[in-house]
């Protein structure tokens, strides 16, 4: 199935990705998954401006992650999440869509090369 | 106190939502807020600045809140918080104890009146469906009211089994009208035919009243109980957001009107 990407799928499905990827690596808070993020890419990708609940609801709402409570006896109740089998799968439905994408976008990042060069995908 | 409760209550007013899930987002905030804090301060940032850049982090716009509002909204669920809402100062633990608890119990003693009779196939399952929409009552019921860990978690089961138990009650009558049918087809002595085709059609009738029964009684405990639960929540979020006394005092001296009024003793 052909993927649209425009520019604002293209932003919310970065968003997905990074957070997905680090609730595979295992079940976290919000922000310990916002802090991972920003850890991994260094920087590069940060949540910041409450741009990280409307993502975490949304993948809750269609059964990506599941947030679960955490024992209020130890401490404040804290919602921490974890990736779903279906978000498993879609996990690795949207990297391979990314990589695709990666590769043919690859021609278009040198500005060096001929006309020739970019249409026939020869470096 | 929180010291996040000033901007929390912000939000609270923003988030035009249900209380039990605008209490669950605000809990969720006030637990990353605290991380976030605590995060900034361990860096070697002051008080001040990791308060700051944690409200920056978690909290966000009007925008975010206002998408939050969007996605939340479940109108069925916010129909039934609101109203239950309404329902304040006991008047829902007066609906659960003079209706649902007769209406149970007028369900169990016609279910033993069901039991006895064996050709009908649905209603051992009838049966148990009504043994854990009582149970699950009864669980939840004490979890809500002494407000212990994992309270209200059940509650989507009990509303599942409220909608199962009707279904199933008309599914047995369907069965028992279909083979009281079946025996009037069948060329048996006319006496006996109207002895079976009156059974029959008790039979419909008691299997019917049963799911009913029991639906009507789980459905009322579920609202009831739902709404209890929600009040539990709040009340946690309350305890975070009435930041009281010394925030409020700083406020007034500021000549700033305090956020929240409380209501006079």
């Amino acid at each position: 199935m052909a993927e649209s990407h425009d520019s604002q799928t293209l932003g919310r499905r970065v968003n997905e990705i990074v957070l997905l990827w680090a609730l595979d690596r295992r079940p976290m808070h919000g922000y310990q998954a916002a802090l991972e993020i920003e850890r991994r890419s260094g920087g590069y990708f940060s949540f910041n401006h409450g741009t990280l609940y409307p993502i975490l609801h949304r993948l809750e709402k269609e059964g990506v992650i599941a947030g679960e409570w955490s024992d209020p006896e130890e401490g404040r109740a804290r919602k921490e999440y974890a990736l779903t089998e279906a978000g498993r799968t879609y996990l690795e439905e949207i990297s391979r869509t990314w990589r695709t994408l990666a590769e043919r976008l690859e021609p278009f990042l040198s500005p060096g090369d001929s006309d020739e060069s970019v249409r026939t995908g020869v470096a | 106190m929180n010291r996040f409760a000033p901007a929390l209550r912000s939000v609270a007013r923003e988030l035009d939502l249900p209380p039990k899930v605008k209490t669950a987002i605000l809990m969720e905030m006030t637990g990353d807020l605290e991380a976030a804090f605590d995060h900034h301060r361990n860096l070697g940032r002051t008080e001040e600045e990791a308060e700051r850049l944690a409200e920056a982090a978690i909290l966000g716009s009007s925008e975010m809140v206002r998408r939050l509002g969007r996605l939340h909204r479940a109108s069925w669920l916010e129909w039934s918080e609101r109203v239950g809402e309404r329902l304040g100062g006991g008047a829902d633990l007066v609906l659960l104890l003079f209706a649902v608890v007769p209406m149970y119990a007028l369900a169990g003693v016609v279910t033993f009146r069901t039991v006895a009779y064996p050709s009908s196939l649905l209603s051992w399952p009838l049966l148990a469906a009504g043994v854990a929409v009582g149970a699950l009552i009864a669980l939840e019921a004490g979890r809500i009211l002494r407000g212990a860990r994992g309270a209200g978690r059940q509650l989507p089961l009990l509303l599942t089994l409220s909608v199962v138990a009707p279904v199933l009650g008309l599914l047995a009558a369907t069965l028992e009208v279909h083979s009281a049918a079946g025996a009037l087809a069948g060329g048996v002595a006319e006496p006996v035919i109207q002895v079976a085709f009156v059974e029959g059609m008790t039979r419909a009738g008691t299997l019917l009243l049963v799911g009913l029964l029991i639906g009507l009684a789980g459905a009322l405990s579920w609202f009831v109980l739902l709404n209890r639960d929600a009040v539990r929540v709040r009340r946690e979020v309350d305890a975070i957001l009435q930041d009281s006394s010394h925030v409020r005092s700083e406020l007034q001296i500021e000549g700033v009107i305090p956020l929240i009024r409380r209501r006079r003793a």
